[in-house]
């Protein structure tokens, strides 16, 4: 990995001259206190400190909460469908590691299994990633050290940042698009040298022992997921208090089921697809009432199940990269990070 | 900590990915009631590209506007039928297409699904059992059976249904009885005077028929309690869970392992299904 270094006011340059050459996507503050990704139009505008955003940034540009697949109209010799063009050039800046492991997942779900998602590999080749590493847990739910998913991120981004503290960004490159971005804008960025580099571990390795939880523990906890007779009675203690909301899945970076709804106004309309929650009672129902998974119980299994289990027979790791996102979210507290606490003994 | 990595279970594709939600626009040639709800419908595709698929495969049937919804195949390309799929009136979707005349339009992908493994069976016996709408699958292995006959030895088609209007493929069901070595049997739950078949659930009709479980595969469709029940009987008799075989349906949206609606335990119904064996879906502990 090759190291350089860009100073703050260098970095807003760098952003002003992304802005103009792609539709750049950056965590901005609006007018009542919330931050999250915002089109890039005043590149001082954008914050530079690491955060989490209440939804993933996978939903931003690849596989969003409501997506358009087809367009279509009537006419006198039938239907006429045309499929929605991919989205254009997109750079997403300021991101933590946890949505970049997001993406990670949906890359290995969405584009490389049978049947590769045409919408998402389409949007995919077109986005360019800026990682920012977090220092500190934006909040007291993230684990993602304990799940082997950050802090700091060690591939699949194409540039991360991480802020030295002393007015510099360390910048690690991590793939061509990465090393493009630097040469077109080299005059901006100067050499990391050694010292940088070991205060860079430093921060990485405090960074690592901030958001690991010394109570969990991954491997044990997958392979109890697999055999342990206990998770059945926190299925049931978990699906208690559940009240079905689907926030868990909605905030989730890894969860990647969707509906797909027929919108038409006169003689034309679009087919989309909507985020959808597994949840939700109705989720499993058939046309005519049938409903495989009618108990919020089964359906509360499925959703464990998925993300502790399949996933890591599927993909080869489970589907959770300790956000604490769905916690965060979760009007009742069900705390995944507990259940995997408990499955660790 | 050991670094968490995501990795598929199959290489990445290839090249640009094909658009698979997209479908392709046919004619509906024929129409022809089955029951007081479920019309049988022949379809053409209207860009004149051929269309392969294999027995037990389904079909994403759409009306822009309404939506889409899966669809087993009854026909059976083998054979060189031209496309058909039966539709029972039970949604939305399904009101709207059956409210369409043959010369109107529809929209068609895939075909998507394993498919039964109606080769292996060659050299043995085949028990078909049906309940209700669940013969409409069954129907394009059948065909498939019955194209290669001399392939097989003694088939029974056990089929069930609330009344003798719901019986759907009549005349086929006639028709297949009149062959060599080959058993139809019927029954409903409500009969009228004229009923010639018997009066019960589809499991009393197992008192009727004599086979060997060593050597015959059982072909499965219908609704959730009849399997239940059918499966018992058959275990009963000695049948082994691999050797029976049948079509699952679960609410889906893509088809292609991708919206998640019809997870069968790990497994999508869309893409590892819908044709399952007894043993494996006792396996991912949804044998109900």
């Amino acid at each position: 990995m090759k190291n350089l270094k860009v100073k703050t006011q260098n970095l807003v340059k760098l952003l002003d001259a992304l802005k103009d050459a792609s539709n750049l996507l950056a965590p901005q503050t609006d007018k009542y206190g919330d931050t999250y990704f915002q089109q890039v139009v005043d590149a001082s505008q954008v914050v530079l400190k690491h955060f989490k955003p209440l939804m993933p940034a996978v939903r931003e540009v690849l596989f969003g909460q409501l997506e358009d697949m087809i367009t279509f109209k009537d006419t006198a010799s039938g239907t006429k469908i045309k499929p929605v063009k991919a989205a254009k050039d997109t750079i997403l800046f300021g991101l933590p590691n946890c949505d970049l492991d997001g993406i990670l997942y949906n890359d290995e779900f969405f584009a490389k299994r049978e049947f590769a998602d045409f919408y998402y590999v389409n949007a995919r080749k077109k986005l360019t990633i800026i990682t920012l590493a977090c220092l500190t847990p934006p909040n007291e739910n993230c684990f993602c050290a304990s799940m082997g998913h950050g802090p700091f991120a060690e591939k699949g981004f194409d540039l991360q940042l991480t802020d030295m503290g002393d007015g510099f960004f360390l910048v690690n490159i991590g793939s061509k698009k990465g090393q493009k971005i630097v040469d077109d804008n080299s005059s901006l960025f100067e050499a990391a040298g050694e010292a940088d580099l070991s205060k860079w571990k430093e921060l990485k390795q405090q960074a690592e022992e901030s958001t690991t939880k010394k109570d969990v523990n991954k491997k044990k906890a997958l392979d109890n997921m697999g055999r342990t007779p206990l998770k059945e009675q926190m299925i049931i203690e978990i699906s208690d208090r559940c009240i079905s909301c689907g926030a868990c899945n909605y905030t989730c970076p890894t969860c990647t089921c969707f509906n797909v709804i027929d919108h038409k106004k006169d003689k034309a309309g679009t087919r989309k697809r909507v985020l959808d929650s597994c949840i939700l009672g109705g989720y499993f129902r058939m046309a005519g009432g049938h409903n495989p998974k009618e108990a919020k119980e089964d359906r509360t299994r499925n959703r464990y199940f998925c993300k502790l289990l399949w996933d890591k027979e599927k993909l080869g790791d489970s589907g959770c990269v300790g956000c604490g996102r769905c916690l965060d979210a979760c009007p009742v507290k069900v705390d995944i990070k507990d259940v995997i606490k408990q499955l660790s003994n | 900590m050991k670094r968490g990595k995501y990795k598929a279970s199959t290489k990445p594709q290839k090249g640009a990915a094909k658009n698979e939600y997209l479908p392709r626009a046919v004619e509906i040639t024929k129409i022809r009631d089955l029951s007081s709800d479920v019309k049988h419908y022949t379809l053409k595709f209207k860009d004149g590209k051929p269309f392969e698929y294999k027995p037990g495969q389904f079909v994403q049937v759409s009306i822009f506007g309404v939506g889409e919804a899966p669809i087993s195949i009854t026909s059976t390309h083998e054979r060189g039928d031209d496309l058909e799929i039966a539709i029972r009136r039970v949604g939305s979707l399904t009101n709207a297409i059956h409210t369409l005349k043959e010369g109107d339009e529809l929209f068609i992908r895939g075909p998507y699904g394993n498919s039964f493994p109606w080769e292996a069976g060659k050299g043995k016996d085949i028990l078909f059992i049906a309940g209700g709408i669940g013969l409409l699958p069954l129907r394009s292995v059948m065909n498939a059976v019955f194209h290669h006959r001399k392939d097989y030895g003694k088939i029974w088609i056990l089929y069930g249904a609330k009344s003798p209007q719901e019986c759907v493929y009549a005349d086929e069901l006639a028709r297949w009885g009149k062959l060599d070595n080959v058993e139809v049997l019927q029954t409903v739950d409500s009969p009228t005077a004229e009923w010639k078949g018997g009066v019960g659930v589809v499991t009393t009709l197992f008192e009727k028929i004599e086979f060997d479980p060593e050597k015959t595969i059982s072909y499965l469709c219908g609704p959730p309690i009849m399997i239940k029940f059918t499966n018992i009987t058959l275990e009963e008799k000695k049948m082994q869970p691999d050797n029976i075989i049948t079509t699952m349906e679960m609410h889906m949206k893509c088809g292609i392992g991708k919206c998640g609606h019809c997870l069968v335990g790990h497994k999508y119904c869309c893409t590892d299904g819908p044709v399952f064996t007894f043993a494996e879906l006792k396996a991912l502990g949804a044998e109900e």
